[in-house]
């Protein structure tokens, strides 16, 4: 790779991930990640045991390929979908365009940097599902050296066209940015269209490729490779040149897949050129109006009320009109529902499916295993905001300010907590009415579900600001970096994600019936709501009071 | 009135950014705190702000100590950063009434405050738009409107005058001095000798963390004199900027 690309996008990545230089500073960092790890372990031994099962039932009927093929055209539209944000993030929200420009570097290198910034993330992405589904693979199909060369030059390969077609529609959209008065609100809307525009396009097209495929269903011999892999047409490739491993016709078709990569960067590189930097700059140019305010919208707007709502309400503002803040905290809230009404709209069958889950809810036993499923997923959303998880990072170098006023460290933290509830809240109530809509779920036991789950939406902002206070990220040089390189949202991701794993799996083991269910959630979350409390105001003020920049 | 008295910090080296400064502002008074740049003024102005905890000695505003009883003491003053570049997504008013929640200011007295000081700073026109649109002085404006809204008796200001145009920086000069001929305190920084000379009642000089002069403008330049070489080229370090 040309040397001054690299330069450019180490430069472009610092403040990234990078270990700090203070010794205590730089032993959290590394805590962190151990117990990052540690977190991710259960979920990793669910899915590689979920993987062993689904290649035997495979391999049964002689369609083991069909999990390479199917998770390659899933990891694919993951990569996809998260690109989608990833792109805008680094692409549109990371102001230092503008200082580049001036700077004697190729067009094309700063394109080339971003892009490589965000194929990095992506294999971060990769690594949680593309990975697992190669080894799983690899070994129960007893696979030799060459299907590992394989499998890792496609690994790599996997998420380049994923994020060609991300950032060729988002730099369409935002092509038109410059031409808004209000930029910050252009953007936040045009960021909307693309992602609703993005899971659109991929949707219709899932759709349309299974119906076709669904007529001439003969299985035996990786048939329905073909088939699954439709969904994103260059992914075939890959899947075939792994299943062929053993033959020259592999070489082939892995190298084809990724030449077809390579045309792809290529395409993105000339596309750029006409596209990008017509939109981005003058971005960071913000309107003003000018006018006076009269007096009594003045006097409308001046009244007094108290510290907390005050503090809520100044949160909330700058999460809403920070674009990068806006696309990864508040949007993730109303993304979650979308992606529960995706398979429906794919896969025509799921509609049957829902019957049958419908069915089965008439019957008792089965609502204590919806209602703490719904629990679990709370725990988990709520958690994905990251609105807690990154409340102090976002300060940035201005968390000064926090330490000069005289509001309370408690004050603080509770607004920042409040902040979090209340769009916890919007994100339940949105799914809830996904919930009652499509799945017919009764309108009562929705809403018993609401109130408990509240339990859940305070547990894991608890969490959130906990982590965010032991080590914030305070030095990022743009919105997006608080945000999407902060490992504090992914450690209380991993930890609510852990222990809604564990409530679920202990709620079926136990096999609890409604109302014990109801009882113990209650009882169990009620009381670590109440020690996390307690915590945070004993030890969480004196971890604010010790933060420094 | 603000008393520091034997305070030090250092950052994890052994240079130390303050050192063992003893300092006392008396009400009634401007006090200018002198000093090239990195000789340590910010450094002692966000200890006295309880931004940073000093290493060792004691801090009192009015009397309550930063460190003991932080939030009667935060009440004392307002502070005007070194940087103005805050809530840059709130618009003006947004954060005017963001400060006067925080500082308990009335409704009634708010709103005339509001009115008063976006007059006196120009800044009518701009109350309605995001601090994001602001120029640098104009967000200056706004941080030093935001502070007197809730009419503090101490007054600490890093480089306030910084970005400002000469017609802001007369207005802010000739508050200060109202607020002082009250009876209360103005402490502030800078590193431009100029602005000291025509406001400040008493001065300090600060180089590389140690104090080096405390006491009237007037017997600065005889105090220097004697001092020898090294001093003056201090004092000529702050004539040259700007
Ligand atoms: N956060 C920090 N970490 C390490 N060193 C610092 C930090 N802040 C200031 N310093 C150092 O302390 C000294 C004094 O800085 P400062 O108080 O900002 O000076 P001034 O405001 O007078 O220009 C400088 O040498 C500076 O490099
Ligand atoms: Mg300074």
């Amino acid at each position: 790779m040309n040397k001054k690309l690299l330069i450019l996008t180490m430069a472009l990545m610092k403040n990234g991930f990078s270990l700090p230089k203070e010794k205590s500073k730089k032993i959290k960092q590394i805590l962190l990640f151990v117990v990052l790890a540690l977190s991710l372990l259960p979920m990793a031994y669910g899915i590689i045991t979920f993987l062993r099962i689904t290649y035997n039932g495979l391999a049964t009927v002689g369609e083991e390929g069909v999990l390479l093929s199917l998770g390659i055209a899933i990891s694919a539209f993951v990569i996809f979908f998260f690109g989608l944000f990833y792109t805008m993030n680094t692409f549109y929200f990371s102001d230092d365009v503008e200082n580049l420009l001036p700077l004697p570097i190729k067009s094309s290198h700063i394109l080339g940097a971003k892009f490589i910034i965000v194929t990095i993330f992506e294999y971060l992405t990769g690594c949680l599902i593309f990975l697992p589904i190669l080894i799983v693979y690899g070994v129960k199909s007893g696979a030799g050296v060459l299907y590992y060369v394989y499998a890792l030059l496609i690994f790599l390969t996997l998420p380049v066209i994923p994020i060609v077609l991300d950032a060729v529609l988002v730099m369409i959209i935002m092509r038109f940015t410059n031409l808004a008065k209000n930029k910050d609100a252009f953007r936040t809307i045009s960021a909307v269209i693309a992602i609703i525009f993005g899971v659109g396009v991929s949707t219709m097209s899932q759709r349309f490729v299974l119906n076709q495929g669904a007529g001439q269903t003969q299985l035996g011999n990786n048939s329905l490779v073909a088939i699954t892999s439709n969904i994103f047409p260059a992914s075939k490739l890959g899947a075939l040149g792994l299943i062929n491993h053993g033959s020259p016709s592999g070489l082939v078709y892995t190298g084809l897949f990724i030449v077809v990569s390579l045309l792809g960067f290529y395409l993105f590189l000339l596309l750029g050129n006409k596209l990008y930097f017509k939109g981005v700059t003058g971005v960071s140019v913000s309107s003003s109006s000018k006018k006076q305010i009269s007096s009594e919208q003045l006097s409308r707007k001046s009244i007094r009320s108290t510290v907390i709502k005050s503090y809520v309400l100044k949160e909330l503002r700058i999460l809403f009109r920070t674009p990068a803040f806006f696309i990864n905290c508040i949007l993730m809230n109303f993304i979650w529902p979308i992606i529960i009404l995706i398979p429906l709209f794919t896969q025509p069958k799921s509609r049957n499916g829902i019957g049958a889950i419908i069915g089965l809810l008439q019957k008792e036993g089965i609502t204590g295993m919806v209602f703490v499923a719904f629990f679990g997923a709370m725990l988990f959303v709520s958690s994905s905001n990251g609105i807690t998880a990154t409340s102090i990072s976002r300060e940035g170098e201005n968390v000064f300010f926090n330490k000069y006023i005289p509001v309370s460290y408690k004050t603080q933290i509770m607004a920042k907590v409040i902040a979090g509830v209340i769009m916890g809240i919007v994100g339940m109530l949105s799914i809830s009415i996904v919930a009652v809509i499509v799945l017919k779920l009764p309108l009562s036991l929705m809403a018993l579900i609401c109130v408990t789950s509240l339990l859940a939406i305070l547990f894991s902002n608890f969490v959130g600001i906990i982590i965010d206070l032991f080590n914030p990220k305070l030095h990022w040089d743009n919105e997006q970096k608080a945000i999407k390189q902060n490992l504090n949202l992914l450690l209380s991701m991993a930890i609510c994600v852990a222990f809604g794993g564990l409530t679920i799996f202990a709620v079926i083991k136990l096999n609890l019936n409604l109302i014990q269910v109801v009882v113990s959630l209650v009882a169990v979350y009620g009381l670590l709501d109440s020690l996390l409390y307690l915590f945070l105001k004993k030890i969480g003020s004196k971890m604010f009071s010790k933060i420094e920049y | 009135m603000i008393e520091l008295s034997k305070v030090s910090k250092s950052f994890n080296s052994a240079v130390k950014a303050v050192d063992n400064i003893d300092l006392k502002v008396n009400n009634g008074e401007i006090f200018g705190f002198l000093g090239p740049n990195g000789a340590g003024k910010t450094t002692t102005i966000k200890m006295v702000t309880g931004i940073l905890a000093p290493d060792n000695g004691s801090i009192l505003i009015d009397g309550l100590d930063i460190t003991k009883d932080p939030l009667k003491a935060k009440k004392q003053f307002g502070f005007v950063p070194d940087s103005p570049n805050m809530f840059l997504r709130l618009k003006g008013f947004e954060y005017l009434n963001f400060m006067s929640d925080i500082y308990d200011v009335p409704t009634k007295e708010r709103k005339e405050k509001i009115e008063m000081l976006s007059n006196r700073f120009e800044m009518t026109k701009a109350l309605g738009d995001q601090i994001q649109s602001y120029s640098h002085g104009m967000r200056q404006k706004i941080i030093i409107m935001g502070v007197l809204i809730h009419n503090p008796s101490v007054w600490i200001m890093d480089e306030p005058m910084t970005g400002l145009d000469p017609r802001a920086a007369f207005t802010l000069k000739e508050m200060m001095r109202e607020h002082a001929d009250k009876g209360n305190t103005v402490f502030f920084s800078t590193h431009v000798l100029d602005v000291a000379e025509k406001i400040c009642d008493r001065v300090a000089v600060i180089n590389k963390g140690k104090l080096l002069f405390c006491g009237k403008l007037g017997e600065m330049k005889a105090h220097f004199k004697v001092q020898g070489e090294s001093l003056e080229k201090i004092f000529l370090d702050m004539t040259e900027h700007e």
